[in-house]
């Protein structure tokens, strides 16, 4: 056989060449959708903006009552999933590591992550807004995003866990502490930022989600503060989706604006989760 | 001889202090909880969905979804192939690109670029949905429009192409993880044997790591089959069955979204709605499962 | 001689890899054993199976009878006690990432004992480490920037904390410099008035300069128990003198 055989070192180049090629092609997009929505969306949002409530069949005013919305949800999400959630974790970490019992619980949170938003959110309306008579409100709305977080909570918490070394779990039961003295004591102290990036990055998430929401809380248009769990309330994506498809005539300026909010709110938030974890890998001593 | 066999359980719950069996419960209560609810999702969307699976009008090969016509036709065969439609186009998209991308983040590039790749894959995975569909619509489609010269730029092409890169920051990120949990010891012995990096990624790396990375497609894919909002506001809207996808079409999912605001409870509709709750949640959960046997499988194989 | 520990025909096997066969022997009070022997011989084995530790390992199978005092110690009901009165060095200094007199008070502080006590508790301990007098003004400063050999004393401190009966020593000094080995050698021999000692190691001198008796292991088997003095000058069994000869380990 006669043909040259490709030099290996320039078949690296051209594969490195390629891969980074395509890897441009992934992340610029997403450069151009931030630059975009910032630019087109920044001239419109001030002070007023984002303290007022919407007017003019939502085609004039602020976004004020949909942030408050938006943060109520999330807080709510957080507070039903968080004790679940690290709960659930530190039992499959700490207590039962490999039993059938704690593969089943696994499996269980695999599809739990896996089930379509719109599902949470089919789930939620038959069961919290109808069968438990809650109505579409702060409460089903948030125990629907709550179950929504539990196995981003559950994952990230277990994924802190398992980053403190057994040889301390090792070192505090040979001092006679017993299972939860030694998780309380050395293991949660020294994973609960880990935990708490976790909590983060479900807080950013679920204050983006729109279609658990669309039936269990978000009102389309509610231009006052919730006084009860038993209220709706507007939400930033609700609101996005809804003057993006169902109001005619609306400045694309405004709606630029409110992704703008929304993606200032989310990604900002991610940031700071980010930042925490970047300072941990930092600071890790052991 | 006396043969005692200590079990974990057995000796370290024996007489141990009331509050520590307590504190053991409810965790194994919390995570027990796990279970129950997934069975409870299930449970209630078949028990809403009230036996429509058995009528004549609710039919999964059925071609035509007409729930205000007088008899109402739930043809979920129409909804599926537009799901199949996007998913399967935005997959052809997004897996390739997405593994190529996580080797060159994970494997090629110097750790300082790393760092602030993946913060960007990040920044995309957080992206809301909503806001995507938002861009599709106003930024995507008059583009498609243009340069396919159609009717219509929200077409299944449209949402796939965004679906692609939303699915890419799973694909990506367990890809690398599949990658990274290639033992060192295998690279370097390639490494030392005057393999070139690249040679070390295709000959070593991507073999061992394959289970891992079918995983990665698998649950990316699953994500895209469950994607709400922005297939709702990108892909058309238009329940029946596209010849091309330059067409506009409509999925699962945006049906269950766009139409549940319409129903009363209990009606043909709202159960119909609820059927294809169960449908989406056997798909996915098909998907999930099969990806979760390929990471075990990895696990057991190194071991 | 008192006896402090006796252990009867212990057999312990991982799945079906036996790591311990019908090993038999008795540890007097208030002498340091030390017990040699290449690894996987099942030294360190013998230590977990001492407090117990070996709980934390999956599917291990035990048979045979280990006493202590009146103790039952492959079954009694409560290990966390048992565990307070025989504490345990790893190979590996593991100090807990906490401050120094946070270690040092861990273990009493778990046991439940009062708040009051603790502070004479740490310096005692301390002192009878021989750490004292390098860490008495920097209590409060985090224990995982004391060097190697410090972070060993320091455990060393936290477990006599508890005032154990036995201390268990798994190669303590095997990541240390020849300094800090003396020190920690110096540190065994005040500490044989207070305690029992069994100190494993893979290094046969350091039998010989501190340990009373020694025995040496081999693949799960006991093969030789001794005067320290009698099995390096003049062992019974052939394997024993090939290993102290450094012809195998």
């Amino acid at each position: 056989m006669n043909f040259k055989k490709q030099n290996p070192i320039n078949q690296q180049k051209r594969a490195t060449f390629g891969l980074g090629l395509i890897t441009a092609i992934v992340v610029i997009p997403v450069l151009l959708i931030l630059g975009v929505v910032f630019v087109k969306g920044i001239s419109v949002i001030d002070w007023n903006f984002l303290t007022t409530e919407p007017t003019n069949g939502l085609r004039e005013g602020g976004v004020f009552p949909a942030i408050v919305g938006t943060l109520i949800l999330v807080v709510g999400a957080v507070v039903w999933s968080v004790p679940f959630g690290v709960a659930t974790a530190i039992y499959l970490v700490e207590y039962s590591p490999r039993s059938r019992a704690a593969n089943l619980v696994r499996l269980a949170i695999l599809n739990l992550a896996g089930v379509p938003s719109v599902v949470y959110g089919l789930f939620g309306l038959g069961v919290f807004v109808i069968a438990l008579k809650f109505g579409a409100s702060i409460l089903a709305g948030t125990l629907t995003l709550a179950l929504m977080g539990l196995p981003v909570i559950v994952t990230s918490t277990a994924e802190a866990l398992k980053a403190v070394p057994d040889r301390f779990r090792e070192a505090s039961l040979a001092l006679g502490a017993s299972k939860w003295q030694t998780t309380r004591h050395v293991v949660l102290p020294n994973s609960i930022q880990g935990i708490l990036t976790g909590i983060i990055l479900e807080i950013s998430r679920a204050g983006g989600e729109t279609a658990p929401i669309l039936f269990t809380v978000a009102a389309f248009y509610l231009p006052r503060l919730p006084q009860s769990i038993f209220d709706q309330v507007m939400a930033l994506p609700m609101h996005l989706f809804a003057i993006s498809t169902q109001v005619p005539n609306i400045g694309l300026d405004v709606r630029y604006a409110v992704a703008l909010t929304l993606l200032f709110l989310v990604l900002g938030i991610n940031a700071v989760a980010i930042s925490i974890r970047a300072k941990i890998r930092k600071n890790r001593i052991w | 001889m006396k043969n005692i066999k200590l079990k974990k359980h057995k000796t370290e719950t024996f007489k141990q202090p009331l509050s520590e069996k307590i504190t053991e419960a409810c965790l194994r209560f919390a995570a027990w909880l796990c279970i129950f609810f997934i069975a409870c999702i299930l449970y209630f969307l078949v028990k809403e969905s009230g036996g429509v699976f058995f009528s004549d009008i609710f039919t999964i090969t059925g071609k035509f979804w007409r729930p205000i016509s007088e008899p109402p036709d739930f043809g979920v065969w129409v909804l599926l192939a537009g799901s199949l439609a996007v998913t399967l186009t935005a997959s052809l998209i997004a897996v390739p690109l997405g593994i190529c991308a996580a080797i060159f983040i994970g494997e090629l590039l110097p750790q300082k670029f790393r760092e602030f790749l993946k913060v960007i894959v990040e920044f995309l995975a957080a992206i809301p949905s909503v806001v995507i569909g938002f861009l599709g619509m106003i930024i995507l489609a008059p583009y498609i429009k243009e340069a396919f010269d159609l009717k219509t730029g929200l077409t299944a092409f449209s949402a796939a192409l965004m679906l692609a890169w939303m699915a890419m920051p799973t694909i990506v990120s367990l890809t690398e993880d599949a990658l990274r949990s290639v033992p060192d010891t295998l690279r370097d012995g390639a490494l030392a044997l005057g393999a070139t990096k690249w040679q070390m990624i295709t000959r070593v790396l991507l073999p061992t790591a394959k289970p891992g990375i079918l995983a990665a497609a698998m649950l990316g894919v699953g994500r895209v089959i469950g994607e709400t909002m922005a297939v709702l506001m990108i892909s058309g809207n238009s329940a029946r069955i596209p010849s091309s996808i330059m067409e506009p079409v409509r999925t699962l999912t945006a049906t269950i979204a766009a139409e549940m605001g319409e129903t009363v409870k209990g009606d043909e509709h709202y159960q119909a709605l609820f059927g294809l709750g169960v449908v989406l949640f056997i798909i996915t959960l098909l998907i999930n499962t099969a990806a979760d046997r390929f990471i075990n499988k990895k696990y057991t194989e190194e071991s | 001689m008192v006896k402090e520990i006796i252990i009867k025909s212990l057999s312990v096997s991982y799945g079906n890899k036996q790591a311990i066969r019908n090993l038999s022997l008795s540890v007097e009070k208030n002498e340091i054993l030390g017990i040699i022997g290449p690894t996987t011989s099942g030294k360190t084995t013998l230590l977990t199976v001492l407090n117990r530790m070996i709980d934390t390992i999956p599917s291990v199978a035990i048979s045979g009878n280990v006493s202590m005092g009146d103790i039952d110690v492959l079954t009694t009901p409560n290990i966390h006690s048992l565990r307070r009165s025989v504490g345990m060095i790893f190979a590996l200094p593991v100090a807990l990432p906490m401050t120094i007199r946070e270690n040092v008070e861990y273990g009493p502080k778990m046991a439940g004992e009062a708040k009051g006590e603790l502070e004479t508790r740490v310096k005692e301990s301390l002192v009878q480490a021989g750490l004292w007098d390098e860490v008495h003004d920097r209590l409060d400063t985090p224990a995982l920037k004391l060097s190697g050999g410090q972070q060993q004393r320091l455990c060393i401190a936290r477990a006599l904390a508890l005032k154990p009966k036995v201390l268990l020593l798994d190669e303590p000094c095997s990541g240390l410099d020849p300094i800090s080995t003396s020190r920690i050698e110096d540190t065994l021999s005040q500490l044989k008035n207070d305690m029992t000692i069994i100190l494993v190691t893979n290094n046969p001198h350091q039998a010989a300069r501190v340990a009373h008796r020694t025995a040496f292991m081999l693949k799960g088997e006991l093969i030789e128990l001794a005067d320290t003095d009698t099995l390096f000058t003049n062992p019974a069994d052939n394997r024993t003198k090939e290993y102290i000869e450094g012809k195998f380990g």
